[in-house]
């Protein structure tokens, strides 16, 4: 019985290690928020753990963290406007960011141009381009993870790199 | 017969027992992790008295976060406090602080928000001082209290011992300078 | 006849079928504008997917630690006998087996809270206030085998609140700062 477990164990500890850098590098693209993704990945890991059945392949198991980290980070996105509606709203305070300026492990250091594009762009536009070009994934697969067709799918990715091109070029951004 | 019912009750139930022994153990092995966060909470004047308002006690686990949240009159501070362990160093923990400090305006109006993220390496029962609205005394025009966090980690296996240290600590008095 | 410019971008991912992507390699090479677009689509992938340093390693590690934590919690939070639950410094009496939010609020006193099992007290939290402020502890209970489950699950967010003290009016001094107590006796 023991034995078994620490099969298992090893098993699932493997997988881990070669899923994390994917799921985290997906969720922290669509964010543009590192500590937010480190959240937001141990919630989508549990809740995989906590599944009464184990999808019978790797790539399974990837599909379905991305399906639901890529739904938490559009919920994080949604109450993010929220949050940031009702401050606004509140009249007499002021966001004034005074922050922190110490280096630390987690804190984001000034965000690189290219984050900072992708967070201008829509949404559903940031998702498939994010899901493409860091997860590596192809049309089929992102229209199966987002419950649209490939066409569609590609329309999407011409109009996200159009938007960047766009934006990197307002930005004066240089693209090599 | 009976020894063959003997011996039957004996395999149904041993997966139990042995379940009830791993459970056992497991708990023996969370409880191990258990941690208590410290927190002393000092109103400092600006000529360096300080104030004892609150003193907390709060167990969590690694990876589990505490939540605190200091309310006044023109003024709210919440903290994250998360404690993590550190690879290949059983007595230091990573303390990450995480927190906001709004205050609300002064006659004009205007209110402000500051976030501040603090990784603090610290080892088992050491002292650290955080101050979150900034250094007391450093700030000669200022007239109001500094905030002092006196905070300490604790792990479980120490903590039986240090109360019986803190029925000393119990008569701190209002004038101590620091 | 020039493709339609997102069937050069389906081109470079590769998601152009044959014969269509050797119809299209053939219109390049002789198409300076379809050239053109597709470099720059090329060179755009190519900034995007060049930024690819994100240190996942230091998160990684702590999201492993959280997850063997919550898994470890959730195998055993089943199995306890009953807990038996002791306020030794207050005397509000606590109804077993309630549904309720239990807010305390303390003026001049201290919250502890024993969580034991078989009367073997394991663990204490405790919250005290020195003068009038008030502390408040508000913990949603179920019934007291879950209790523990305070502990262990993140889901029941403990928050202590400290009110301070009544008119007092705080500002910022300076940047939140750490001390240890080592460098502060050399202050």
């Amino acid at each position: 019985m023991l034995k078994q477990n620490n099969n298992e164990k090893k098993r699932i500890d493997k997988e881990y290690s070669i899923l994390f850098p994917i799921i985290y590098k997906v969720s922290s693209r669509i964010t543009g928020d590192n500590s937010i993704s480190e959240d937001l990945c141990h919630e989508a890991f549990i809740k995989y753990y906590e599944r009464h059945e184990p999808l019978p392949d790797i790539d399974q198991v990837k599909y379905w963290l991305i399906r639901v980290v890529k739904n938490m980070s559009l919920n994080y996105e949604k109450r993010k406007s929220r949050e940031k509606n009702a401050i606004n709203k509140l009249e007499k305070i002021t966001p004034q960011y005074i922050g922190s300026a110490d280096k630390d492990l987690l804190k984001q250091e000034t965000k690189n141009a290219i984050q900072e594009a992708l967070d201008k762009l829509p949404y559903k536009l940031r998702v498939v381009v994010v899901l493409k070009e860091y997860a590596n994934l192809n049309y089929k697969a992102i229209g199966s993870i987002l419950g649209i067709s490939e066409g569609n799918v590609k329309v999407r990715i011409f109009r996200a790199r159009e938007r960047l091109e766009k934006i990197f070029k307002e930005e004066r951004i240089y693209v090599p | 017969m009976i020894k063959q019912l003997v011996l039957i009750a004996f395999l149904l139930l041993s997966p139990l027992i042995r379940s009830q022994c791993q459970e056992d153990d497991k708990t023996e092995a969370l409880l191990e992790k258990v941690l208590h966060i410290n927190i002393h909470v000092r109103l400092i004047s600006e000529d360096g008295k300080a104030k004892l308002v609150f003193k907390n006690s709060l167990p969590t686990f690694p990876g589990r976060s505490l939540f605190i949240r200091l309310t006044g009159k023109n003024i709210q501070i919440y903290i994250v406090f998360t404690p993590y362990e550190v690879q290949k160093k059983p007595d230091k923990i990573l303390l990450l602080a995480q927190g906001q400090i709004w205050l609300s305006g002064a006659p004009d109006g205007e209110g402000t928000y500051s976030t501040f993220l603090k990784n603090i390496p610290i080892t088992f029962g050491e002292t650290i001082h955080f101050y979150p609205l900034g250094v007391p005394g450093s700030d000669l025009e200022s007239r109001s209290f500094s905030i002092e966090l006196e905070i300490q980690v604790i792990p479980y296996s120490q903590k039986q011992q240090q109360e019986n240290t803190q029925e000393q600590d119990n008569g701190e008095d209002m004038e101590t300078t620091e | 006849m020039c493709p339609k410019e997102e069937y050069l971008s389906a081109f470079i991912d590769g998601e152009i079928e044959s014969p269509w992507n050797k119809k299209i390699e053939q219109h390049i090479i002789s198409c300076q504008k379809c050239q053109k677009k597709l470099e720059s689509l090329q060179s755009l992938q190519h900034a995007l997917r060049k930024d690819q340093a994100l240190d996942y390693l230091a998160p990684m590690k702590r999201v492993k630690q959280r997850i063997d934590f919550n898994l470890a919690e959730s195998s055993f939070k089943t199995r306890y006998a009953p807990l038996t639950f002791w306020q030794r410094k207050i005397a509000i009496p606590m109804p077993a087996l309630v549904m309720l939010s239990l807010v305390i609020l303390i003026l001049v006193a201290s919250v502890s809270f024993f969580i034991g099992r078989h009367n073997n007290q394991i663990l204490q939290a405790s919250s005290e206030s020195y003068g009038p402020q008030s502390v408040h502890v508000s913990i949603p209970i179920k019934d007291l085998e879950l209790l523990l489950q305070l502990l262990n699950n993140q889901d029941f967010k403990q928050e202590v609140i400290m009110e301070l003290p009544g008119n007092s009016e705080f500002t910022v001094i300076g940047e939140p700062i750490v001390i240890r107590e080592n460098d502060l006796n050399h202050r």
